[in-house]
């Protein structure tokens, strides 16, 4: 009896010896995890989210059961509100993309700022294309500023919002170049591509993903890529920079941040988790699938991108005529 | 004909038993989610996509294609029998067939509303089918003065359905333009009428002031009057409980127009079905022989909107499939599903993946018959809905609004902005000011506002260009037409029975 | 000796001349025309002018008519009823975001049972707590649709 006490003892003391070091690495999610996506079912936040969850599921990597949370509202500002709202709670992730660094530049109303939350990774980055139908005459870059210098704001641009990042880029290479040409607002995708298509506007700065399948049906020309590096499905075409027109970066990513509050071993975990998750093949297919890049980023790297990325944006929106509040 | 060759070999697909059970899962759902407020067709297919991740592409589209076309025939049952619109599109059908329900024709309402929807979603197919890609190439011709023009023909039917003051007409139209305004201007990103409020900044959505104005307004009034009868009437007969003779062949007109408007509306990327059934239905009134029913509970004002929601959808799927051009809500999640399964959808989909094409387009004649089959049967069924007693009738209707309202996104302004529409609906009526057209200028408002916005900037400022273009100039025309055809027809008439001399 | 009450339509077109000029002067604050094409305050100052203009003339012709003798009796009773329902409506949906979606509807549905229909309150419990407890398990259950919770979790 007494021996048997003595050896519980000595384990319990033994283990509790090293159970210090594990505690401090050990953190791991104990309830299900919301991730929080600011816009409605089957929109970019909302499948990319999905896709997350989807990919950790499928290699395995889960703990615990992660769903799936639409903060629809605000143009956005209702996720990142709520994001705020759940400080110091390691159980709620959101989908952070661009538009979370934009918003508090031009909304007034908008209270949350990303650069106070957690941040915890950045994931992807969509690249652009530049694009004109294949029956323009334009049949290089330099040829369409050429013509948008001699006839300055006849030739029109179909795109988003005035904050998106189609526009910025336009500001950016009318500045750098010294031409005008106008944008055209429309609220979706299929009506700023059919505009394009049908001839009724000029150029087009897309995703791969929107413009890719009329590229290769022979209805789109690429022009440049707006882009670092040269994407794999478009080999032939240059990059910006590559065509003679370097301007800013203007980076169109999305990673993960949580609640501002939350402990530094919570943050560690989900640093390792959607590392090894980006790290894996469905992610990486998923990538390729959808012409994404990978441009994984540490935690703490992810913070300063948000603080150097929103002084570089508030720069080209200021050039950009916007009005910028913060 | 090599259409007929791949439809051919799409019905050998369709017609696989796994095929045939995942077209019958799908108009199931689709049903189902159409009926009930709180989940619609884009949210249902979101939330099924993960669990379609290891199926056949072909199966899954028709799965999902299923959910689609069927929430449209479901979003009819509410309307009608309870005066909720099930979804946007659904919202015309609340004017004359809930009014048809309130005068003991609800089984006939139901009735012509599948119908309709079978004949108008199965042109909307057989056009797919011979025409997607001339049709598409059509399409592209549109742009933002064409969509200015259709707008214009749409607002034209504000006169049309003004009812007795016209000014009072214009004036509730007048508000429903002010009320889309509301939130962010897309092209400057300034906010307006906000009032500082981070909630409005997204804008008011359609379904809040929808149900508010039709369903809780509604209540509101019956409790007003205090109709006497606790339940209102039902027909004992199943022969009363269906459309009769006379009805459906009130309806010819009816069930052509829906087809041809709502198809070649769904075909434009970014035009809602809300505005293809406004348009057919205002189209149905102006060339009717009694206009001034409309609203009281007729047929043909069920018929025109149901269909052209249906043939709506048929449409919507021309740009998808032979451009990969999204017509926004649910097209886009379909859209990325077929992407999710490797299908690439664009101009080169019919050639690299025929089988998915032909087959869903196969299986659509198939589910759609499916839908009248399902649908039909349960209409007596639902009638028997109107039975339950005014005092838990009216609590369910508050409810479902209440939770179809919290669905939009989940924030309580949502149900405060629900109760003060549902005031707003009951205020207009005492005042005798429509409805209607306060609900048409909300639809139609925005989307008039951007293409105007859109085809100056396009234009660099020359106003001509609204006017010039040759399928804006048509449908200005058209709207012209609808302005004075009432009052040239009824001169008309006049006119004859003046010169027959008939005692009035 | 009850006075006559103004007519609806003088109420109606005060209300929305009211409207139409607050929309008309924060039309007048936002750009009217941008080098692009017309600005966010085109369009609101179009149809801000318009309802302003259209509301007077309705307010004018309502005010020239004579006033008509033959008009029915405001059913008071009938209006208290229908607003009283529409306040006890507009406060449940408040409230629900403290005491949850079901307990809201119970209330709002024993209400109506009790005082709208004057069924007595064994039977407007009974449809109270009948109705949550069936959108409960639709809903809730059935169909994971999210609703406003109390802190007892529904």
């Amino acid at each position: 009896m007494k021996r048997r006490h003595l050896i519980a003892t000595g384990a319990t003391l033994a283990l509790g010896g090293a159970m210090p070091a594990r505690a401090q690495a050990g953190w791991v999610p104990t309830r299900p995890i919301e991730i929080v996506a600011h816009n409605g079912p089957g929109s970019g936040p909302d499948v990319f989210a999905r896709a997350l969850v989807s990919t950790l599921e499928q290699e395995r990597l889960n703990p615990v059961r992660m769903q799936v949370a639409n903060r629809v509202g605000g143009g956005g500002a209702t996720a990142m509100n709520y994001i705020m709202d759940k400080r110091g709670d390691p159980h709620v992730l959101g989908v952070w993309t661009s538009l979370w660094l934009s918003l508090p530049l031009v909304q007034a109303e908008a209270r949350a700022l990303t650069t106070d939350m957690t941040a915890i990774t950045r994931i992807a980055i969509e690249p652009a294309l530049l694009v004109v139908r294949t029956e323009s005459p334009h049949r290089t870059l330099a040829d369409l500023i050429a013509a948008a210098r001699a006839r300055p704001g006849a030739l029109r641009q179909s795109g988003g919002s005035p904050t998106a990042r189609d526009n910025l880029v336009r500001q950016l290479l009318m500045v750098s170049t010294g031409t005008r040409w106008s944008f055209i607002s429309f609220p979706g995708g299929g009506e700023r591509l059919s505009a394009l298509l049908g001839g009724h506007v000029d150029l087009m700065i897309a995703e791969p993903s929107e413009a890719g399948e009329q590229v290769r049906a022979g209805r789109l020309r690429v022009l440049a890529q707006v882009t670092e590096a040269r994407l794999p499905g478009f080999p032939d075409v240059p990059t910006l920079r590559e065509a003679g027109f370097p301007i800013t970066d203007v980076v169109q990513a999305r990673g993960l941040v949580a609640p501002p509050g939350i402990p530094a071993e919570a943050v560690a975990y989900y640093q390792g988790l959607f590392q090894r998750m980006s790290q894996s093949a469905t992610w990486q297919k998923y990538l390729e699938d959808n012409q994404f890049q990978g441009a994984w980023l540490s935690a703490a790297d992810t913070a300063t991108f948000f603080v150097a990325y929103q002084d570089t944006l508030r720069g080209i929106l200021q050039e950009a005529g916007v009005r910028v509040v913060r | 004909m090599e259409v007929l060759g791949g439809l051919g070999n799409g019905f050998a697909v369709a017609l696989q038993p796994i095929n045939l059970m995942w077209c019958f899962v799908g108009c199931f759902l689709g049903t189902i989610v159409g009926i009930l407020p709180g989940l619609g067709p884009a949210a249902t297919i979101a939330l099924l996509l993960p669990l379609t991740y290891g199926m056949d592409p072909t199966g899954g589209i028709i799965m999902l294609s299923g959910i689609y076309f069927g929430a449209k025939y479901g979003g009819s049952t509410t309307s009608i029998l309870l005066n909720i619109p099930g979804e946007a599109s659904s919202v015309v059908t609340c004017l004359d067939g809930h009014q048809m329900a309130r005068n003991g024709r609800a089984g006939a309402a139901l009735g012509i509303a599948a119908i309709a929807s079978f004949i108008a979603g199965t042109f909307g197919i057989v056009a797919l089918t011979v025409m997607a890609p001339p049709i598409a190439a059509f399409a592209l011709r549109f742009s933002s003065p064409e969509y200015f023009a259709l707008m214009v023909l749409g607002l034209s039917l504000v006169v049309v359905l003004g009812g007795n003051s016209l000014m009072k007409a214009l004036l509730s139209l007048l508000v429903g333009l002010w009320l889309t305004s509301i939130g962010t201007d897309l092209f400057t990103s300034q906010s307006r009428f906000t009032f500082g409020s981070s909630f409005l900044i997204s804008g008011i959505d359609f379904m809040i002031i929808a149900i508010g104005v039709f369903a809780i307004a509604g209540v509101l009034e019956s409790i007003k009057a205090r109709e006497e009868n606790t339940a209102l009437p039902v027909p004992g007969t199943l022969r009363e409980l269906l459309p009769s003779r006379a009805e459906l062949k009130a309806c010819r007109f009816a069930f052509a127009n829906g087809s041809i408007v709502g198809f070649l509306v769904g075909v434009l990327p970014g035009a809602g079905s809300a505005i293809a059934s406004f348009i057919a239905y205002g189209i149905e009134k102006s060339v009717s022989k009694h206009p001034e029913k409309f609203g009281t509970g007729v047929p043909e004002g069920v018929a025109a909107p149901e269909g052209a929601n249906n043939a709506d959808s048929g449409g919507a799927l021309v740009p998808l499939l032979t451009l990969g051009i999204p017509g926004g809500g649910t097209t886009a999640i379909l859209l990325s599903a077929l992407v999710l399964w490797g299908v690439k959808p664009g101009p080169l989909m019919m050639i690299e993946s025929p089988q998915v094409f032909w087959g869903l387009v196969a299986s659509l004649y198939i589910g759609n018959l499916m839908l009248l089959v399902l649908n039909l049967p349960l209409v007596p069924l639902f009638a028997q809905i109107l039975r339950i007693p005014l005092y838990v009738l009216f609590p369910i209707i508050f409810g479902l609004s209440l939770v179809g309202a919290y669905s939009v996104s989940d924030n309580v302004m949502n149900l405060v902005l629900l109760a003060g529409f549902g005031l707003v609906g009951y205020v207009m009526a005492k005042l005798d000011f429509p409805t209607a057209p306060l609900i048409l200028g909300f639809v139609l408002g925005d989307a008039m506002e951007r293409a105007v916005r859109q085809s100056l900037t396009m234009s660099q400022g020359d106003p001509a260009i609204l006017v010039e273009r040759p399928i804006s100039a048509v449908m200005l025309t058209l709207a012209a037409l609808i302005l004075l055809t009432p009052p040239a027809m009824s001169a008309w008439r006049r006119h004859t029975k003046h010169q027959k001399g008939s005692p009035s | 000796m009850m006075r006559a009450l103004p007519d609806r339509d003088v109420i109606a077109g005060l209300a929305l001349a009211a409207l139409g000029g607050f929309i008309t002067l924060r039309a007048t604050q936002w750009d009217l025309m941008g080098e692009d094409g017309p600005g966010p305050g085109f369009f609101p100052l179009g149809y801000g002018v318009l309802m302003l203009a259209l509301s007077i003339a309705l307010t004018g012709r309502a005010l020239l008519r004579p006033a008509m003798r033959g008009d029915a009796p405001v059913d008071v009773a009938g209006h208290a009823r229908a607003l009283l329902t529409w306040a006890v409506f507009a406060g449940t949906a408040v409230a629900m975001q403290w005491i949850g979606f079901m307990l809201g509807f119970a209330l709002l549905s024993a209400f109506i049972v009790a005082h709208v229909f004057e069924q007595g309150w064994r039977r407007a419990a009974l449809v109270g707590i009948a109705c949550a407890a069936g959108f409960w398990v639709v809903f809730q259950q059935l169909l994971g649709v999210s609703l406003p919770t109390g802190p007892w979790g529904f």
